[in-house]
């Protein structure tokens, strides 16, 4: 089928199929879409069916009255979860003013006529899903467009209409390009897409399973006697279609614990989700269509050229207020170009014409980059923030309550506004603490509703001078979603903070992990009572941790949580302590069997022993200066990487348990197996330099040790060597590569003099011999001498 | 550019025809079958200026089908056309070699038959270039008098409501481009050394407005005030993406090059693409997998087709069978890299990880081997 088959002809007719059943009456939609929500109200209008069946998990019927409340402003969305031990799944189900389900629910209760939905109840949806089924999606829509704009067909369609997308096609074909006689002519032609697009489709059981369950609820209502107008997405038409009249039976809601709730919903997270469910772009353009076309009952008239004026010039005012120099001629150029781009392309003028006509009239560069700042505006104004509203008496889950309730004793903010900074400090003020802890409990359920910038971090022990945490709080609806969906935690956001830890501690124990971390988020949280509990579990896995790495971050991890303690406050907590030094003198025990670690281990285990030397600086509790050294020295002993080798020999050298000719005995050995190893002197000398740099920058003898070793290297050898060597010598800062340099080339350098400007003939001779002898050599870097 | 079979040739003969007269016969025939309508001072209606320009897609329209002249670009080309409609000028950005002049002949060719009332932009440019000047030998004898003025391409424009092609024009000093911005504004040009009025000022014609061109990022260019630019939209020709436009584009130009200047040698598919692929490749900076310093000179489709043009000639007129591979890179290191010993330096870097990556081909071989001359 071509882009021709699309003639008016044969499309704007029903299928003989269909009739059939003379009382169905059919309105296939895109979701969201402008145009589709017109002619369905002008449909409804024109046949009055007895029921509006609406593609819309059946769950959502028990929400009706609220939905169809007068108070209700959309855009709004169901929230559906479950959850058990096998199954987790979540959706959404946003519908804004647009949205033809919307739109078909206002109008049948303005006409009083039954609506409800009819679609597979989402909870048992599990039982068909395959497991990629939106595997990696953030938020999951249950109302999308993919298998419209997946399809296979579609590409032919793109391919012999030069659109470049699917939303490109479809904007031509029924937002703006065509006018359409009849409501009766429009869907028609979308059932006819639908149709031809799922000819040569591969249908997943979980399609084929909710259009037997929306076919068998049209036959429930057609054995009633009811005229329905059925309201789904153009692509189930004739897969409902193929089912009815079949004697099915909709399927009976499983026995998995979930929810349902209606939430508030925003324009900006609609656009947000268009692009992986296939949805509508650019919603607050399709909104304002919408609004215009709202107003009018027969005639859409120009409603692109209507809507193109008034956003030009909106968008020219929101532009300047982000100091960005736009005018009111730029917002006229934009129209007049609009609408005579769509003339030339022969089509009517829509939202494409108008975002390349803006682009052109306003940024005043070439495309190379410069344009972003500019386009990444244009789809903040098209995409929209419009939040929707809740009707009052609404069941609003006990956590969003507490939620809510919390905020408004700590005085934060509970309404969408921008984000605001907030200093807390968390040493002095008890508000302050109590603000810091209900933050920590938010981010542990990844509500979004503030993020820490800056302050004290104790599980890495960084930034620990600073006394203040600095926070970046928002107010979004996403957060109440969030939390809604969160609801199965508990009732208050305490609660919910201590099961998701609980969570978390179980999932550690499943895996062997270190619990640690987790001391430090409950101590951040204020959940005092479950710390007895999590210490517990650190013992536990102290007990039976065998990994060198793991073991060295738990150490530091429990020092960076003895830190909290003491800062946060926390009870149970004594046996911190003992704990540290029990770590410790595990770590000094199996040090000595390091041995086969890969190069990622044996940097993370060089850290790790770098901290543990910083605890020992520090004169922490139960980290026993001996012990460690003992441990290393056995360490040496097993021939250790040359990377532990140097990073050994420097804590002994500056322990004062080695000299530098033994250390220097240690490289020379390492610079031995640098024909078989090219990167053993640097990794040895980066060892060195991680904890004894000053120590090598005060000790000739051992900066004399490591030059021989130099002069006994080949060209080749030294060659494959200087990288490592290189890399190895970065760990000096510059002054002190410099204060090396003097220390090296003032002695026997020291003859090289400057010479002026004035060379002999000799050392010009000598320099071209140089130059001979680099550039063959620099054949090795080539890739081969030539043959 | 391809000519038509049945297209007479041209009156002239010379080294390179305008646009307007090199395809005589086909704008010919597309106003006989043009039914659109135009703008006012537009010789042809917008759609049928996209069909001169872009082709017909296959269809025949007065009786032959119609070529694309312009690769890649559809909705810059569209967007121009409709740019020109109304009363903000078009200003044509982007790299070197994208074919910014070409389509700005194309279009004052296609618009108002004239696409030589054109400016080459540079620092030398002055005012009179490009407004008018005086028969000095007249204005001594008679005064400033319409007898004793030169119209410039810019008077000219305006008195016949033609185009104004306005080549490079962020070369030109700021003070020069800037006396655009009364132009654009009110369409007028005053001319005060004419005394009497109305003759001291030019009012311009229904289907005046200018086409500029600037490459923004290149050496030597200045700013432009922020007042021109808001009188002109902005667009951006973009660089072939696809190899295969980019092959097709360096075949059919090289070849009709080569056959207008009755050269028999022809450029081979094989090579063409070796040759887009190595520009590609030197653009990327990387070469299966390797990663190398790219040159810092401008390669585009118009360098390689001089490239491949330079190499074809030579093996006419020195008796080379064919074009091979290493002709190409040897004019590549004078069309291309030019006088940059670092870029020398990066382009040999380049040959040898073709000898070192490509092994088993020996067109590429023969390509990394001019690095031994």
């Amino acid at each position: 089928m071509t882009e021709t088959a699309f003639d008016a002809a044969a499309m704007d007719r029903l299928p003989a199929d269909y009739e059939q059943f003379p009382q169905v009456f059919w309105a296939p939609v895109r979701h969201h879409s402008p145009h589709c929500a017109w002619q369905l109200r002008r449909l409804i209008d024109c046949v009055r069916p007895d029921v509006v069946l609406i593609e819309g998990p059946e769950e959502g019927n028990g929400l009706l009255p609220f939905l169809l409340d007068e108070a209700t402003r959309p855009p709004v969305a169901f929230f559906i979860y479950c959850h058990g031990s096998a199954v987790q799944r979540r959706c959404f189900v946003p519908l804004a003013a647009m949205s033809p389900e919307w739109v078909a629910l206002r109008e049948a209760k303005r006409l009083g006529i039954a609506v409800r939905f009819i679609d597979l109840p989402f909870m048992t949806r599990h039982r068909h899903e395959s497991s990629s089924d939106n595997a990696d999606v953030l938020e999951p829509l249950l109302n999308d467009d993919q298998l419209l704009a997946r399809a296979d067909a579609m590409a032919i369609l793109l391919a012999t209409s030069g659109c470049a997308d699917f939303d490109s096609w479809w904007e031509r074909h029924f937002e703006s390009g065509v006018a359409y006689a009849s409501a009766e002519q429009f869907f028609a032609r979308v059932l006819n897409l639908g149709e031809y697009l799922r000819a040569g489709s591969v249908l997943d059981a979980q399609t084929l399973a909710r259009e037997a369950h929306m076919a068998a609820c049209i036959d429930q209502a057609r054995s009633q006697g009811q005229r329905c107008l059925v309201v789904c997405g153009a692509f189930h038409c004739a897969g409902i279609l193929k089912q009815l009249g079949q004697g099915g039976v909709p399927a009976k809601p499983g026995e998995v614990a979930g929810g349902v709730h209606l939430i508030n919903y925003s324009l900006s997270r609609l656009n947000a989700s268009a692009q992986y469910a296939a949805g509508i772009p650019d919603c607050a353009y399709q909104a304002r269509v919408w609004s215009t076309l709202a107003r009018r009952r027969e005639n859409p008239g120009d409603v692109h050229g209507e809507t193109h004026a008034a956003m030009a010039a909106e968008l020219v005012n929101y532009l300047r207020e982000r100091r960005f120099a736009a005018s009111l001629p730029d917002a006229i150029e934009a129209v007049t170009l609009a609408r005579r781009l769509a003339a030339l392309r022969g089509h009517g003028t829509g939202r494409l014409e108008l975002r390349e006509a803006l682009l052109s009239s306003l940024h005043k560069h070439s495309l190379d980059g410069s344009e972003r700042p500019l386009l990444a505006h244009l789809d903040a104004f098209f995409a929209g923030d419009e939040v929707g509203r809740l009707p009052a008496g609404l069941p609003v889950p006990p956590l969003v309550e507490d939620f809510r309730q919390t905020c408004r004793r700590l005085r934060l903010p509970r309404s969408a506004a921008q984000p605001l900074e907030r200093a807390l400090d968390i040493y002095r003020s008890p508000l302050h603490r109590e603000q810091s802890r209900f933050l920590h409990r938010l981010a542990s359920l990844d509500a979004g509703y503030g993020k820490c910038v800056a302050g004290p971090r104790f599980a890495s022990g960084e930034d620990l001078a600073r006394v203040r945490e600095v926070w970046v709080i928002r107010w979004q609806p996403e957060i109440e979603a969030t939390l809604t969906e969160k609801g199965h935690y508990g009732a208050r956001l305490l609660d919910a903070a201590t099961a998701r830890c609980l969570e978390r501690l179980n999932a550690c124990r499943q895996q062997g992990a270190a619990p640690v971390a987790i001391l430090i988020d409950a101590l951040a949280m204020g959940l005092h009572a479950l710390l007895g509990t999590i210490v517990n579990q650190v013992r536990h896995w102290l007990a039976h941790e065998s990994d060198l790495t793991s073991l060295c971050l738990g150490l530091l991890r429990l020092d960076a949580a003895r830190h909290a303690k003491v800062v946060l406050g926390g009870e149970g907590l004594e046996a911190l302590d003992e704990l540290l030094a029990e770590c410790f003198q595990r770590i000094c025990l199996c040090l000595p069997w390091v041995g086969g670690l890969s190069e990622e281990h044996q940097e993370a285990l060089a850290d790790a022993l770098v901290g543990m030397l910083n605890l020992l600086a520090l004169q922490t509790p139960g980290c026993e200066p001996a012990s460690f050294f003992e441990a290393l020295q056995l360490l040496l002993a097993m021939q250790p990487s040359p990377l532990l080798s140097g990073l050994a020999q420097g804590v002994l050298l500056e322990a004062g348990h080695l000299g530098c000719k033994e250390v220097v005995a240690a490289y020379t050995e390492a610079a031995g197996y640098a024909e078989r190893d090219a990167s053993a002197p640097g990794q040895f000398i980066a060892g060195l330099l991680r904890v004894a740099r000053h120590r090598f920058l005060q000790q000739p003898a051992l900066q004399q040790g490591i030059s021989d070793s130099l002069q006994r290297w080949d060209e080749d050898t030294f060659l494959r060597v200087l990288p490592g060597l290189r890399l190895a010598f970065t760990r000096l800062s510059p002054r002190q590569l410099s204060t090396l340099g003097g220390l090296l080339f003032g002695g026997p350098a020291a003859a090289l003099q400057a010479g002026g400007r004035h060379w002999s003939v000799a050392d010009l001779h000598a320099a071209a011999e140089l130059r001979e002898t680099l550039a063959s050599a620099r054949q090795v870097w080539d890739g081969g001498a030539r043959g | 550019m391809s000519k038509s079979k049945t297209q007479a040739p041209p009156a002239v003969v010379a080294q390179r025809l305008p646009a307007e007269q090199l395809y005589a016969a086909e704008l010919a025939r597309l106003l006989a079958a043009d039914s659109g309508a135009r703008p006012e001072g537009w010789r042809l209606s917008p759609a049928m200026v996209r069909t001169f320009i872009l082709g017909s897609d296959g269809r025949e329209v007065g009786g032959e089908v119609v070529q694309r002249k312009i690769f890649g670009n559809d909705d810059v080309v569209e967007r121009s056309i409709v740019t020109l409609v109304g009363q903000r000028g078009l200003m044509l950005v982007g790299e070197p070699g994208t074919a910014k002049s070409l389509l700005s002949e194309l279009l004052a060719a296609a618009i108002c038959a004239d696409s030589t009332l054109a400016v080459q932009g540079s620092a030398a440019v002055v005012e009179e270039s490009i407004r008018y000047g005086w028969n000095y030998a007249l204005l001594l004898r008679s005064g400033p008098g319409p007898e004793a003025l030169v119209p410039g391409p810019l008077h000219r424009a305006m008195s016949r409501g033609a185009l104004l092609r306005f080549e490079e024009i962020s070369r030109c000093a700021i003070e020069v481009q800037d006396n655009l911005i009364p132009i654009m504004s009110e369409r007028l040009l005053h001319i005060p050394e004419m005394q009497e009025d109305p003759g001291n000022y030019l009012l311009a014609k229904p289907g005046f407005n200018v086409i500029a061109t600037a490459n923004l990022r290149d050496r030597g260019v200045n700013d432009m005030s922020s007042a021109l630019k808001r009188r002109f939209n902005f667009e951006t020709m973009r660089p072939l993406a696809r190899l295969q436009d980019q092959k097709e584009l360096l075949l059919r130009e090289v070849n009709r090059q080569l056959a207008d200047q009755q050269i028999s040698t022809r450029l081979t598919p094989d090579v063409a693409e070796l040759l887009v692929s190595a520009f590609q490749e030197l653009r990327a900076g990387s070469a299966e997998g390797v990663a190398f310093e790219p040159p810092s000179t401008v390669l585009s489709s118009a360098e390689a087709i001089a490239v491949a043009f330079s190499a074809a000639v030579q093996c006419h007129y020195f008796a080379e069978p064919k074009v091979r591979p290493q002709h190409l890179a040897r004019f590549m290191v004078g069309t291309v890299i030019k006088d940059d010993e670092q870029d020398s330096r990066r382009f040999r870097d380049y040959l040898r990880v073709v000898r070192r990556v490509r092994t088993n081909s020996p067109q590429w071989q023969d390509f990394a081997d001019s690095q031994d001359d």
